[in-house]
Parts: C-alpha cells; structure tokens; sequence
C-alpha cells in the first residue's frame, strides 16, 4: 500500500507547484479569478486501470471540462450564481479546478468520463506491466 | 452542533441539531431561496442513489435524511476519499405560512430539489371595501 502511495506523493508536490503557477497566470489575467473552489476528489487504484471521482453536485456536462496536459488530468468547473434572493447559502459559487498528476502507467489514450448522480468519475487505463523477478547474485 | 451562519438573521427557518446522528454523518450544503411562491431549498448530495433520500414533513418541520453508503472492495486501493460518505440528516423548521402538506421534492444531478409553497391563507389578498 505504502509503495503504491509514494507514486502519488511526487505528483502532490508537483501539483502545488503547478497550481502556484496557475494562481499566477490567472492573477494576471484576471485578480478576480483568483478564488476556486477544490471540490472532493476520490482516487482508486484499480488493477487495470484508476478512477477519480469528483463531487460536483448541480454541475451539468456544459459546465464542466475535463483536459489532460501533459501527464496532469485538470477538471475545471463552473457553477453560476442565479439571480435569486438567496436566504442562505452554503455552496460555492464560481469556478472551480481540481488538478491531479497520474502515475507512470498511467495511459493518456482511452481516457473515458461520466457525469452521474452529481459525480463526475474519469477513468484512465494503466499500462500493463509483467513482473520480472530479477535474480540476486551474491559476491564471493 | 451550532454553525455560523452569514445569515443568522433568517429567524423564520431556524435549523434543530439531530441527536441520532452518528459520528459518520456529514453535512450536506443546502442553499435557501425565496420567491413569491414559496421557498426553495437545494439539498447537495452528489453520489446519492435517490433511493436513499427520504423527504418528512411534520407539523412545522422538514426533515431530509440520505444516505451514500461506501462499498469497500478489496481489490482497490483508495488514496484519497474526500468525498462524504454515510448518512445525512437535516431537519429546517418552516414558518406556518408555508403549507408543508404541499411540499414538492425533485432529485437532479445529485441535488435535491424541494419546493414548498406558500400557505393560501398568507398570501396577499385584496380586501373589498363595502360601501354603504
């Protein structure tokens, strides 16, 4: 488990990297953009292939993206603000953007996406590898 | 399990803390909004199976309980779960001016939708003047 976790660990630093540099480029582009919205991302780790899962209740597939870049799958959102006179009001309101760094085996071509229920779930398929035992040789 | 609300001022639909909510119970947002209809709630459950949602109105208050049970399957290995998981429960108590027996629930794209409509007899009526 703890091996299969470290792979993840790089991409989170590489993440925050890439997100410091976002922040910038939006904060240049436009102050205002600055505020988004990280919205719960599940991450599985299935034999053949990995699933993400975001939450991203009330959003519809038009306001939704899903982009991959690189090695970096970007999920960006937007949820627009009605004209209504709201009472109260304890969901986020604006963009949102969730950045995730796959692994290694991780494939770029088949990537499939569904929007169900308010969860957004990408699944991206992962190299197959065989195992090769690699025989230790003792010095006299 | 009081939370600060940027509207505390919205003294007509106060929320009770339920105390048979589990540990695992989460909080679900819930955006409120008001027209010349009625009231409008916007319950926030991505993941739910619409199943699993139950709408309760009685006397003066609503109820909204749902649940998003976490399968876990041994041939995963999970790295991150943000999402909520468990069950959910939230009770509002509705001003009298509000008819609850009409109350109108909508399950969409993980977001549940519930209208409740003004009573009939707190809407505005015109009064005939008599004149003698």
């Amino acid at each position: 488990m703890l091996e299969r976790l470290e792979r993840f660990l790089p991409a989170r630093r590489q993440r925050l990297r890439q997100d410091m540099e976002r922040a910038f480029e939006r904060f240049f582009d436009n102050p205002w953009s600055l505020a988004e919205f990280e919205p719960a991302l599940d991450l599985e780790d299935h034999d053949d292939h990995y699933t993400l899962k975001v939450d991203v209740p009330g959003l519809k597939k038009e306001d939704l993206s899903v982009t991959l870049e690189g090695n970096t799958l970007i999920i960006e959102g937007e949820r627009k603000e009605e004209h209504k006179r709201r009472r109260v009001s304890e969901v986020y309101y604006g963009s949102l953007y969730r950045a995730v760094t796959l692994p290694e085996d991780a494939k770029p071509d088949g990537i499939k996406t569904r929007l169900g229920r308010g969860v957004l779930e990408v699944t991206v398929p992962r190299e197959q590898h065989e195992k090769h035992t690699i025989e230790i040789v003792e010095a006299d | 399990m009081l939370r600060f609300y940027p509207f505390a001022d919205f003294e007509d639909m106060s929320e009770r803390s339920h105390s048979e909510v589990s540990d695992r119970s989460y909080r679900a947002p819930v955006d409120i909004t008001e027209d010349a209809a009625g009231i409008h709630l916007s319950v926030y459950l991505p993941g739910v199976d619409p199943e699993h949602v139950y709408v309760n109105s009685e006397q003066n208050s609503l109820s909204i309980r749902a649940e998003r049970p976490f399968e876990r399957d041994e041939n995963i290995t999970y790295h991150r779960m943000e999402g909520a998981y468990g069950s959910f429960a939230r009770t509002f108590t509705v001003p009298s001016t509000y008819d609850l027996n009409k109350t109108e629930a909508n399950y969409k794209n993980g977001v549940l939708h519930l209208f409740v409509p003004r009573s009939e007899a707190s809407k505005p009526r015109k009064i005939d003047i008599s004149v003698s």
